[in-house]
């Protein structure tokens, strides 16, 4: 749905090039007053899902962490600023529309604001893949809830997002914010890493109905001793570091 | 059989596509302004370059050692030469930070030119890469107290992901100090 609103209805895909002078700017607000409008208020309900879909990610790594999800609470705040940054640039964009009577600069500085906002919070959203990545890789059942390549894949997908923090040196070229690795290449990591965390969670939902026994229960290794009391407070106190409690056999 | 865990190569491989994808636009706009891109590359220190290249080397070396001696059940060995291969990243790191600033003060920035952008922002994003691998290196020399010569697959996965910072950097720098 939010696709389908920035690029068919917003005209918002390819971004407008920061190398434009304000008269353009405002041509095009002009021009597209209502089609960015009627576009931005459909981006603006499909950005609410990325909030509810960091949830449930959240919901089954905090599983895969254990007692101490601290990642899985990490995540979730990132999230409030990566789709949240989206969202405050959808706001950008849709009151430069809404009045394009006003000056040419005050309308091309929300534009610029807008973009700001849809690349900047990749530092947010870079801290969102690469912490999910991790609780997954901290799992350490025999048969963790989430598959580890997909551990490994949210930190690749983490790590590409880091060049568009650098895009307020440049308007034109591959860095700035309509280039290839400001925009393009996070755009498709982006798409590709809400596709395989989407089938991770529901591989995961699949399992637990079918065989409740795999997902649930506690973060343990099976070579655990016995749990009494007291051998349990240890392998807690072991785990507590980064979750690695081989050394509490 | 694969070294280390199948899913790092996803990481590996992911990344080494996106540099793929760095040194053919570099190319691409070098061809575009090739005299401009010559006479900025001319004002690189290539000596730091090679110092890099070799600090990278010999840390690669020194973690191919620090796997063999986990495998042989010498933890005590391998801890000592991962800390080797995590001081030659420090210091890999510290001379580009040194080479930045020489840069400043000669009042070149990522804003010079399309060089310099490229010349900043690849190393740039290359450093980050080395921090991620020195976090990795502590990760396993914090390992090696409890590490048993069947745990040595985790030490693959990290040797591999410094491997391929060492090998990304020797395609970086050939590409940016010495392509003519």
């Amino acid at each position: 749905m939010f696709t389908v609103a920035m690029i068919f209805i917003a005209h918002m895909v390819p971004p407008l090039p920061p190398s434009w002078t304000s008269a353009q700017v405002l041509d095009f607000y002009t021009k597209h007053s209502l089609a960015v409008r009627a576009g931005t208020a459909i981006m603006m309900m499909g950005t609410a899902f990325g909030f509810t879909w960091s949830g449930s990610v959240a919901v089954w790594t905090a599983r895969a962490e254990g007692a101490m999800p601290v990642l899985s609470f990490g995540q979730l705040v990132c999230a409030a600023w990566s789709f949240g940054g989206v969202y405050n640039a959808i706001v950008d964009f849709s009151s430069a529309a809404f009045r394009s009577d006003r000056p040419e600069q005050i309308v091309s500085s929300l534009n610029d604001h807008g973009w700001y906002w849809i690349v900047m919070p990749g530092s947010c959203a870079e801290l969102q893949c690469i912490l999910i990545g991790l609780a997954i890789l901290f799992d350490k059942r025999t048969d963790p809830i989430f598959p580890r390549w997909v551990g490994y894949f949210n930190i690749w997908a983490g790590v590409l997002q880091i060049p568009g923090a650098m895009m307020p040196f440049f308007k034109t070229g591959p860095f700035a914010w309509d280039g290839l690795f400001a925009f393009w290449v996070p755009l498709v990591v982006f798409s590709l890493w809400i596709y395989v965390d989407t089938w991770a969670v529901l591989r995961a939902i699949r399992r637990e109905v079918t065989s409740p026994t795999v997902t649930a229960g506690r973060n343990e290794t099976p070579k655990h001793p016995p749990c009494t009391r007291t051998a349990r407070r240890k392998c807690c106190r072991a785990r507590q570091g980064f979750g690695y409690s081989s050394s509490a056999t | 059989m694969l070294p280390g865990e199948a899913g790092v190569w996803i990481l590996v491989l992911g990344d080494m596509i996106v540099f793929g994808l760095f040194f053919v636009t570099y190319l691409a706009y070098r061809a575009r302004e090739v005299d401009l891109f010559d006479r900025s590359q001319a004002l690189l220190n290539v000596q730091f370059g090679v110092i890099n290249t070799l600090l990278l080397l010999t840390s690669s070396w020194l973690v191919v050692l620090a796997v063999e001696a986990v495998r042989d059940g010498h933890t005590r060995r391998s801890r000592a030469l991962l800390r080797g291969a995590f001081l030659c990243g420090v210091c890999f790191c510290a001379i580009k930070v040194v080479e930045y600033v020489d840069k400043y003060h000669e009042g070149i920035s990522l804003v010079t030119n399309d060089f310099f952008m490229y010349y900043f922002m690849y190393t740039g994003i290359h450093l980050v890469h080395v921090a991620i691998g020195l976090g990795v290196l502590l990760f396993l020399i914090h390992r090696t107290h409890t590490a048993a010569p069947q745990d040595a697959r985790i030490f693959e996965s990290g040797a591999i992901f410094w491997h391929m910072v060492d090998l990304l950097w020797i395609m970086l720098f050939p590409l940016l100090y010495l392509v003519r």
